[in-house]
C-alpha cells in the first residue's frame, strides 16, 4: 500500500537493481520501472507522478523522443525529467536537452547511483540519509535468498581460489583449471543477478583466464591471483541490505 | 486469473532461487528443474507456459532439451527463452536454430526476465514498484 505522503518516481530504461536500490534508499519514495518508450508513455498518462527518470538508449521510442512526447502531451509538461545520456555517443545533447521546456537535469554516462540519487533529492526535495556501505544487497528479499545460498557461493570461490593459487605455485592441472573455469563461469551468471555487478565482472575475467588450457600466458597466474583476492572482497562485503530499505519491496510478498 | 506456468530448467540452485522467488511475486506459478532431464520430465507432467532454459547444465545440455522438444510428437505448446552467460556468439544463434524463441545473457536484470514473460505470455507489463 502506498502511503499518501510517498512520491512516484518511473524510472524509463534502467536495470531492476536500480529501481530497487533507489527505492531503498530515497525514504518515502517509489520507484518503478518502464522497460521501453511506450511503456514509460503508458505508465505516465496513468498515474500522477513526481518525476521521471530517462534513459536516452531507451527501447521504441527512444529516450529523447519520450522526452519530447511528454513536453508535448497533456498533463505531464512540467513532470521534473532526469535525462541520463552517452556523452560518447551525444556530443551536443546535454546543452539541448539542459533548457526547458526538455529535460530538468541530465546526468552522463557511467551513471553514478549516489549521483541519481542526489539529483532525484534535488528535484523532489526530499531527505538523503548517509549511504549504505558498497556492495549491499538492493532488498530485503535478495539479501535472505543470498544468505541461503551464501556457502555455495563461497564453494565456488574456494574453487576459483584453489585454480589460482596453483597457478601462481606453477601447477596448475587440467582438473583445477577445469573446475575453476566452471565456478567462475557459475559466478558471472549468479553474482550480477544478485546485483553484485563487479563480481560478476571479476569473475567473467578469471573464467576468461582460466579457459582452454591449463599453461597460462605469462603474466596470468599473478592476474588471476590478484582477481581472486578482489573476487572475495566483494562477495564478503556482499549481502547486508541498506539501513533504509525497511522491507517495502514487493517481491518480498513472493516469500 | 490463473498464473502462467513458467519452468526454469538451470543447474545454479542460487539463480534458480533468485528467480523464482522474483517471478512468484510477479504471479507467474514457477517450476525449477536442474538439468535436462528433469525439464523433459517436468515439461510431459506440468505443461509450463513458458521454459527458460539455461543452455550449459548438467544431465543434458539445453541444446539437447531443444532437440528433443523439436522431436517431440506432436510438439509441446511451449514458448522457450534460452539463457547463457556465455558471450560466444554462436550461443544464441543455435539455440534459435534449434527453437528458442528468445535469448537472454547472463547476468540478468529481473525485472527485464519479467518484461519479457509478459510479452511471450500475451500479458500486460506494469512497471512494478519498489520502496515507499
Amino acid at each position: 500500500m502506498t502511503s499518501p505522503a510517498s512520491r512516484r518516481v518511473l524510472l524509463a530504461g534502467f536495470p531492476s537493481d536500480l529501481a530497487a536500490w533507489l527505492g531503498g534508499r530515497l525514504p518515502g519514495v517509489i520507484v518503478a520501472t518502464a522497460a521501453t518508450g511506450g511503456e514509460t508513455l503508458a505508465a505516465l498518462r496513468g498515474g500522477e507522478w513526481a518525476a521521471a527518470v530517462i534513459d536516452q538508449e531507451l527501447a521504441g521510442p527512444p529516450g529523447l523522443d519520450v522526452v519530447e512526447a511528454i513536453r508535448t502531451g497533456a498533463g505531464q509538461e512540467a513532470l521534473p525529467v532526469l535525462f541520463c545520456f552517452n556523452p560518447e555517443s551525444s556530443r551536443e545533447l546535454p546543452e539541448s536537452l539542459a533548457h526547458p521546456p526538455n529535460a530538468t537535469r541530465v546526468l552522463p554516462h557511467p551513471l553514478d547511483r549516489e549521483a541519481v540519487a542526489r539529483e532525484l533529492v534535488s528535484l523532489l526535495g526530499v531527505n538523503l540519509p548517509p549511504p549504505a556501505r558498497p556492495g549491499t544487497a538492493a532488498s530485503a528479499a535478495i539479501a535472505k535468498i543470498w544468505e541461503r545460498f551464501r556457502g555455495v557461493m563461497f564453494e565456488r570461490l574456494a574453487a576459483v581460489e584453489e585454480a589460482a593459487r596453483a597457478a601462481a605455485e606453477g601447477q596448475l592441472s587440467e582438473g583445477p583449471r577445469r573446475q575453476g573455469e566452471r565456478e567462475a563461469h557459475k559466478l558471472v551468471g549468479a553474482l550480477g543477478t544478485y546485483g553484485l555487478m563487479e563480481g560478476s565482472r571479476i569473475a567473467r575475467e578469471i573464467e576468461d583466464l582460466l579457459e582452454g588450457s591449463a599453461t597460462l600466458p605469462p603474466g596470468a597466474a599473478g592476474r588471476l591471483a590478484s582477481l581472486g583476492v578482489s573476487l572475495r572482497q566483494v562477495m564478503e562485503e556482499f549481502g547486508v541490505p541498506p539501513p533504509s530499505s525497511g522491507g517495502r519491496g514487493v517481491e518480498e510478498q513472493g516469500e | 486469473m490463473a498464473w502462467e506456468k513458467v519452468l526454469i530448467a538451470d543447474d545454479d540452485a542460487a539463480l534458480a532461487e533468485l528467480m523464482a522467488n522474483h517471478l512468484r511475486a510477479r504471479e507467474f506459478e514457477v517450476i525449477v528443474a536442474r538439468d535436462g532431464m528433469q525439464a523433459m520430465m517436468a515439461i510431459r507432467r506440468s505443461s509450463p507456459a513458458v521454459l527458460l532454459l539455461d543452455i550449459f547444465m548438467p544431465g543434458g545440455m539445453g541444446y539437447d532439451v531443444l532437440k528433443r522438444l523439436q522431436a517431440t510428437k506432436p510438439p509441446p505448446a511451449i514458448r522457450v527463452i534460452a539463457m547463457s552467460a556465455s558471450t560466444d556468439p554462436e550461443v544464441p544463434a543455435r539455440a534459435k536454430a534449434l527453437g528458442a524463441e528468445e535469448f537472454l545473457q547472463k547476468p540478468l536484470d529481473l525485472e527485464a526476465v519479467h518484461a519479457l514473460l509478459c510479452r511471450v505470455v500475451g500479458r500486460p507489463y506494469r512497471p512494478w514498484v519498489y520502496g515507499g
